[in-house]
């Protein structure tokens, strides 16, 4: 006996057949000894099931049962229906030790721009960038100390030929 | 576990956020208001300012002044204090004759334009650290000198 006719007899056990086609199998079973044999399973199986179902009761009400049976149905399809969600959930358990390395990478890269930062500020410190917006008059510049730093105004028109020597004019040491 | 799941993703946005945020601001910190004190100095010989409420400046200065030049005495005419604000100008006049422009650049630097009788004579970029003299100088026709000293102050 094949599966399309297993499922008939079933469906013929519960009643569920056309008029037709259940008298068609009802001459048929009568002359099946196989099918009477599963027939007559069947029907013992669904007297014993129908005499032994358990009856539960849920505290809620019908109505309130069922809306949470719907809003759980609701919640899965559409969590099946957002294939970004599944990819950020699989990723969840990268997040802690990627952000461990993230600020380490951070922390490291920022000691390196204010040591690269203190460094430069240390060279230019010695620079210095001297405009004369004076036709008249003249400038140089000098560092004495580490903590004196000079720029010297002189008059072209009295000091330009002894420039060379006004240092050793106005510096005694 | 399910909570401390929880707790951990919703910090973990806000924390990324906060840590990157820092360290983009850590190369901004250096930018900052000046507090400028500006000195104008008298050097001379003499052993008394013509001036009796002029003072002979601290000796820490005046030894570096030493050092330097050959005049003995130092004695302070002007001081000034104010704020150059980040990235802004401030004028500091020193005297009638004197005027000192000092501008906080990006560097950081200072630009110091030095203007003598309304006109501009010298302009100076550098960087300017705590406790170093910047001064400015030249030297008078009756053989003494003008400083303008300009200090950042902590």
């Amino acid at each position: 006996m094949n599966r399309d006719l297993e499922l008939k007899l079933q469906a013929y056990v519960d009643g569920e057949l056309p008029q037709r086609e259940a008298q068609s199998l009802a001459a048929w079973i009568a002359e099946d000894k196989e099918a009477r044999a599963l027939l007559a399973e069947l029907k013992m199986a669904k007297a014993v099931l129908a005499g032994n179902e358990p009856e539960l009761s849920v505290p809620e009400s019908r109505e309130f049962y069922w809306s949470k049976i719907s809003r759980e149905i609701h919640r899965l399809e559409s969590a099946e229906t957002r294939p970004g969600a599944g990819l950020w959930f699989s990723w969840q358990k990268y997040l802690a030790p990627l952000a461990g390395v993230a600020l380490v990478v951070l922390l490291a890269l920022g000691a390196f721009n204010i040591y690269n930062a203190r460094v430069r500020d240390n060279d230019a410190r010695h620079l210095a960038e001297i405009e004369n917006l004076s036709e008249q008059m003249g400038a140089f510049s000098f560092r004495s100390s580490e903590n004196m730093f000079v720029v010297w105004v002189y008059d072209k028109a009295t000091d330009e030929a002894v420039e060379p020597e006004l240092i050793d004019d106005l510096i005694i040491q | 576990m399910m909570l401390l799941k929880s707790f951990s993703l919703r910090c973990f946005t806000p924390f990324l956020f906060f840590v990157l945020t820092g360290t983009a601001l850590v190369g901004r910190v250096e930018a900052e208001e000046l507090k400028i004190e500006a000195k104008l100095i008298w050097g001379t010989d003499d052993e008394k300012s013509t001036d009796p409420g002029h003072k002979p400046v601290d000796e820490p200065l005046a030894k570096e002044l030493r050092k330097i030049f050959k005049w003995k005495n130092y004695f302070e005419i002007n001081r000034q204090n104010g704020v150059v604000p980040n990235r802004g100008s401030k004028q500091f006049q020193m005297s009638k004759q004197c005027t000192i422009e000092i501008t906080e650049l990006e560097g950081p630097k200072v630009e110091v334009k030095l203007i003598g009788e309304g006109k501009p004579v010298n302009k100076t970029t550098k960087a300017l650290s705590r406790g170093e003299f910047f001064t400015l100088g030249g030297e008078s026709k009756n053989g003494c000198a003008w400083f303008v000293v300009v200090t950042q102050q902590q």
